[in-house]
């Protein structure tokens, strides 16, 4: 075993040894770091992996990307890796409400979930669906029917093996009538009420009824899905604990078992060895954690967080980008989960004829007037930020293509637009009011207001003004529609699939807690796009519906954030996925 | 003496009330949790309505009162609305942290400040005065979560000889314990001095002095009982800063304890965990005083009761 | 009783007097000094400080002091000018303090009047509404407000209003009671002075000294409260010119952009280690059996 790490490390000192000439070449500064890979494979086979992400790099060519660590992850593994004995600490600063029965988790905390469970649906970094816990799924002609066949061989952490029964009872728990009053969160209820029934196990197939056509079915029930509605959990262990006794002590079939759990405090993980997701059960990855011990503690204050990281007592924490210096000053560095939040500026009431907005010029000339690039790369830097988009839909979600990026800063433009809509140099246009509040997953926000309303003084001579309130007294105005003839500034949290958001901000009639611009020239495409069943088609639906969208333009966008993460001189590699506002793929985490 | 603190106890119920009632009430201004707890993604009538009928808001606001009033006297404060557990439970998992801290911190004010106060009183105006003066002056000037931050920095990153963050071993207690406890180290520190100097000056221990007592006999005999009664009502007092300080403290060391809670729950209008936590450590602050006040008495025989 | 003596103190050779005892009492120049600083600060900030506070510009983030003249004490991550925001600092600690103390002094020396004169039920219901305030925490004071009137200023002195008139109305009261049983009090009740005639003409005069101590010895408090709320998120909006939210500003830099916490840390600091001196020396002054109040 010795002897082979000991060749291992040889061949790959010659292998770098060829490569670093091509590099020095290519780029005049000596990188140390690529001497850290653990793995044996040739360098090659990351080609088809890492090629997608490409598109989404976002122009940053400037800054060399942090520590090149060429993973070739997607290459033939040998069944036994390397698992460092050591321990990952990773820092959050929330936790949601720290329940591990998918069906009661609300709010930001999905951070530990996909460490303890095991999900239906895989996903890749590019978001496709991939086999999970479930071989195959399929939605019914009518659309109405998704069936599910279960993997054989998938055990829990008590040992006890994955059935088709477990599977029944969690769809059972999730979607079943009782969900509806007893789930936590109202998202989880409405989803319930759309659900005819769970049908019973049948040998390794599990399928579940639908009263009206969920085309999102399978990508609710995946790893990549922006909520808890993915895991299994343990029929028996579930009912002969309760729900509060599972989430004390909660058992699931993902990469980690749970050892220690003190509540807003800590959370301790072991690797969990017989994770199904590896090469001898027919995967062309393995996805078992390669380090022991997982750590993962709530620290609310980001100075605290980096100090600890400076001090060695962790090692992946939530940053900003503000403190990158002093990250890279210890050794650390900054990974950035991609297009993870984006900024959403909705003007308000513009179905009203009383304002101004109700003139698609006007909203267009608001557009034009904003210099984004200035303001999204001067806040949040040029690799943490991205002005691309169209607010929900960033370029790795469904529906995206490059006709719905922002349109680019043109004042000239501005002032014709609005001189055209009737109010030449602002005259008569009134005060414009930006509402925004101080938010806790992106820094800045009531100066990105502030920057917002200088130039729309500056370029178009309207009186705006900034009103930072707090987030739930703005959020209570706003669907209470007392924000009307003003402009919502707001961070939110990226989907791969916005269909829902969209359908409630402009679709939903029936609604009740509607807060915007509900428009029946909108309603078709956005219900079309949220019924299309067939996969290839919904790109194009979704698509279809965001042009749409631009085109009418309520909401003009400025561009999506990166979540920077600190991270430790200790982690060898990590890649985060794309539109995850959360800890993800924790099988790329290696130790030096 | 009996009647005296029968009385004082009563009073203590009136005060908690009154409390309840104003904590009730500013619950209720600061707007409709219903809306607030519902993501904009959950947009059916039906959600609403099952969210208010979960919290309770249904009813009238008297009768909504009625209840909090009955549950609260079995210090039943409701279901928190972040997780829907017993806010008593949660308020009961973090107290202990809580308690901890603050015994930490009130054992370090005492027996760091009281004696340096007394110290330098008896060493007047040198070096070791200066200095003690220096550090109880800053102490009280300086802002706790920039002093918490600094001090992490430099013992935890820097030196690398203190913990960081979070509970753990005692030697995690050290900073939080000595931040939440600077302001009110510090004022022992000058109370103490000034106290002591004070009594120093008076009239029965010079009286003492020219009897021929021994000097460490004054000192610790007659001038420190004397110079002790007000540094116990300033520890009296000092207590109900702590909940205001250990908000701070525990944001800033990651310290799972009540204050953290009550800033998360004012933050998310998590009103049963804010009433939960307003109560309880008010209950905390009135029971101290009182110790305090009948402590006092005990002291100091020349107090009056009427 | 000496305090009182002095302030009843014929006018004659009043000058004379106060040089004297300026020079016998030791006045404190350097926290004078301070103060008036902070004063001429406040005033006259808009044409004092060489910048705007509320325009960002990007471009100059980040400038250590003493780089350019342009911005002596350089800028912060948004390119604001540090010494503007400074001065503009002042003026917000100013209107901050005076306005909250005012507020609750006014409040609670009323009560505090009304309640050692009165005695009985009032004086109960007073104490135990004073003993509620005390135990009520500040920040849960500051967010009701927040959410009622949004972020600014007025929320930050309402709330600090709101938590300090308990101790104005707790001493003012104290000091009542040892004057109403003196002599002069009972001679005046005797010859039928009004009752408010009584307090406002008799009492109240002899507890300004206290008034005056509490408040020199508040100032410092006031402020520090300010910067706890601020960084807890309760207080000002960010951006706004106080220095509490410039160190909470700049709290996460501190070891990278480290001007950016500590010229308003160090003015904090320093204004409050002022009025604490500040204090001491007017409660020394004023009324020496003051000095076990905190």
């Amino acid at each position: 075993m010795k002897f082979t790490k000991y060749l291992a490390a040889k061949m790959n000192v010659t292998l770098y040894l060829a490569l670093a000439l091509t590099l020095t070449l290519a780029a005049a500064c000596g990188t140390s770091a690529p001497a850290d890979t653990t793995t044996t494979a040739p360098a090659p086979a990351a080609a088809p992996a890492a090629a997608p992400q490409a598109p989404a790099a976002s122009g940053s060519s400037s800054a060399p990307a942090p520590a090149p660590t060429a993973t070739p992850a997607a290459a033939v593994m040998p069944a036994e890796v390397e698992v460092s004995p050591g321990m990952v600490t990773i820092m959050n600063a929330v936790w949601g409400n720290e329940y591990f029965d998918p069906r009661d988790q609300v709010g930001e905390g999905l951070n530990f979930h996909r460490a303890l469970h095991a999900f239906w649906i895989n996903s890749n970094e590019n978001y496709e669906l991939i086999p999970g816990v479930a071989t195959a799924w399929d939605i019914s002609p009518d659309g109405l029917t998704w069936t599910f066949n279960l993997r054989e061989g998938v055990t829990f952490h008590d040992g006890e093996p994955l059935t088709a029964e477990d599977g029944a009872f969690t769809f059972e728990y999730m979607y079943g009538p009782e969900a509806i009053e007893n789930s936590l969160s109202p998202g989880q209820s409405g989803q319930a009420r759309l659900t005819e029934m769970v049908h019973p196990a049948e040998g390794n197939t599990v399928k579940i009824t639908h009263k009206e056509i969920q085309a999102n079915f399978a990508f609710l029930s995946a790893e990549s899905a922006p909520g808890t509605t993915g895991p299994i959990i343990p029929d028996a262990y579930f009912q002969a604990e309760g729900s509060d006794g599972y989430n004390l002590k909660p058992t699931g079939a993902g990469p980690f078992q749970m050892v220690e759990f003190l509540r807003s405090e800590k959370m301790l993980f072991e690797r969990f060895d017989d994770f199904y997701y590896h090469p001898d059960n027919g995967f062309d990855e393995d996805r078992r954690a390669k380090f022991q011990t997982l750590d993962m503690r709530l620290v609310p204050e980001a100075s605290t967080r980096v100090a600890a990281l400076r001090a060695g007592d962790a090692d992946i924490i939530e940053a900003n980008v503000a403190v990158r210096k002093q990250i890279e000053d210890s050794g650390g560095r900054i990974i950035f989960g991609r297009e993870s939040t984006y900024v959403w500026m909705i003007l308000q009431g513009c179905q009203n004829q009383e304002f101004p907005c109700h003139n698609r010029d006007v909203r267009f000339a608001l557009d034009y007037a904003i210099d984004k690039e200035a303001i999204m790369y001067g806040l949040y830097t040029e690799e943490g930020a991205c002005v691309c988009g169209y607010n929900y839909a960033t370029p790795s979600t469904l529906g995206y293509s490059s006709d719905i990026d922002p349109i680019p800063y043109n004042p000239e433009r501005a002032r014709e637009l609005l001189a055209r809509a009737g109010y030449p140099n602002g005259e008569g246009f009134g005060t414009l009011n930006i509402y925004t509040w101080i938010a806790g997953d992106l820094p800045f926000m009531p100066e990105l207001a502030q920057l917002v309303a200088d130039q729309w003084k500056k370029n178009l001579n309207i009186d705006a003004t900034v009103e930072v309130g707090e987030t739930a007294t703005i959020r209570n105005r706003w669907f209470n529609k007392e924000l009307y003839g003003g402009v919502l500034l707001r961070p939110n949290e990226a989907k791969y699939d916005a269909g829902r958001s969209v359908t409630v901000y402009y679709a939903d009639f029936e609604g009740r807690i509607h807060f915007g611009a509900l428009r029946e020239d909108l309603r078709d495409a956005v219900t079309k796009a949220k019924s299309e069943i067939d996969p290839a088609k919904r790109q194009d639906a979704y698509n279809e519906m965001y042009q749409q969208l631009w085109e009418a333009h309520y909401e003009p966008s400025i561009g999506h954030v990166h979540l920077p993460w600190g991270v430790s001189g200790r982690i060898a590699t990590w890649e985060p996925w794309p539109v995850t506002p959360y800890l993800s793929s924790f099988w790329t985490i290696t130790l030096q | 003496m009996q009647r005296y603190i029968l009385t004082r106890v009563f009073q203590g119920f009136i005060t908690l009330w009154a409390l309840s009632f104003v904590v009730f009430i500013s619950a209720h201004l600061t707007g409709d949790p219903a809306v607030i707890l519902l993501p904009p993604e959950a947009s059916a009538p039906e959600d609403y309505e099952l969210m208010k009928r979960k919290l309770g808001l249904d009813k009238s606001k008297p009768e909504q009162y009625l209840i909090f009033m009955k549950n609260a006297v079995r210090l039943d404060f409701g279901l928190s609305t972040k997780d829907w557990r017993p806010a008593r439970d949660i308020l009961l998992e973090r107290l202990p942290a809580t308690i901890q801290l603050s015994a930490a911190g009130m054992g370090l004010a005492i027996l760091l400040g009281i004696p340096l106060g007394i110290l330098s009183a008896v060493k007047r105006n040198s070096i070791f005065d200066y200095l003690s003066k220096f550090f109880a002056v800053v102490g009280m000037a300086a802002p706790q979560f920039w002093v918490a931050i600094m001090l992490i920095l430099f013992f935890g990153a820097y030196l690398k000889i203190l913990p960081t963050y979070g509970r753990g071993g005692p030697d995690h207690f050290i900073l939080p314990a000595f931040v939440l406890s600077w302001s009110i180290m510090a004022g022992m520190v000058r109370l103490g001095r000034s106290s002591m100097l004070e009594i120093l000056d008076s009239e029965f221990v010079k009286f003492a002095r020219v009897k021929g007592l021994q000097e460490r006999l004054v000192l610790w005999k007659h001038a420190l009982r004397n110079a002790l009664i007000p540094l116990l009502t300033f520890s009296g007092i000092s207590l109900a800063g702590l909940l205001n300080g250990s908000v701070v403290v525990e944001v800033v060391f990651a310290w799972p304890g009540v204050g953290r809670l009550l800033l998360e729950g004012v933050v998310q209008r998590n009103f049963p965990i804010v009433q939960a936590a307003v109560l309880v450590s008010a209950l905390f602050y009135i029971i101290a005083a009182l110790i305090v006040d009948i402590l006092y008495a005990y002291v100091d025989p020349r107090i009056r009761y009427n | 009783m000496a305090a009182t003596e002095t302030i009843l103190a014929p006018r004659t050779g009043r000058v004379r007097q106060l040089r004297r005892r300026m020079r016998e009492y030791r006045l404190p120049y350097i926290p004078i000094f301070i103060f008036l600083l902070m004063l001429v600060c406040a005033v006259f900030a808009p044409w004092l400080a060489p910048h705007e506070t509320d325009t960002l510009d990007i471009l100059k983030k980040n400038i250590p002091p003493g780089e350019t003249t342009e911005h002596l004490l350089g800028t912060d991550t948004l390119g604001r000018d540090i010494l503007s925001r400074m001065i503009f600092g002042a003026r917000t600690t100013v209107v901050i303090s005076l306005m909250a103390l005012i507020t609750g002094g006014l409040v609670g020396t009323v009560l505090g009047l009304i309640s050692g004169y009165l005695g009985g039920w009032i004086d109960a219901v007073i104490m135990r509404v004073t003993d509620a305030a005390l135990g009520f925490p500040t920040i849960l004071v500051a967010l009701v407000i927040a959410v009622i009137l949004g972020k600014g200023t007025e929320v930050i002195i309402l709330a600090v209003a709101l938590t300090v008139w308990a101790r104005f109305a707790r001493m003012i009261r104290g000091d009542v009671l040892a004057i109403k049983v003196l002599d002069f009090v009972t001679v005046a009740k005797i010859s039928g002075v009004s009752t408010p005639t009584l307090i406002w003409r008799h009492i109240f005069p002899n507890v300004v000294n206290t008034l005056m101590v509490i408040t020199s010895l508040l100032v410092g408090q006031v402020i520090l409260l300010e910067a706890a709320l601020s960084f807890l998120g309760l207080g000002l909006a960010p951006g706004a010119p106080s220095w509490g939210i410039m160190v909470s500003e700049g709290k996460e830099v501190i070891l990278d952009v480290w001007w950016l916490s500590l010229f308003p840390g160090l003015a904090i600091t320093v204004v409050v280690l002022a009025f604490n001196f500040f204090g001491d020396w007017i409660r020394d002054y004023l009324d020496p059996k003051l000095r076990h109040s905190q």
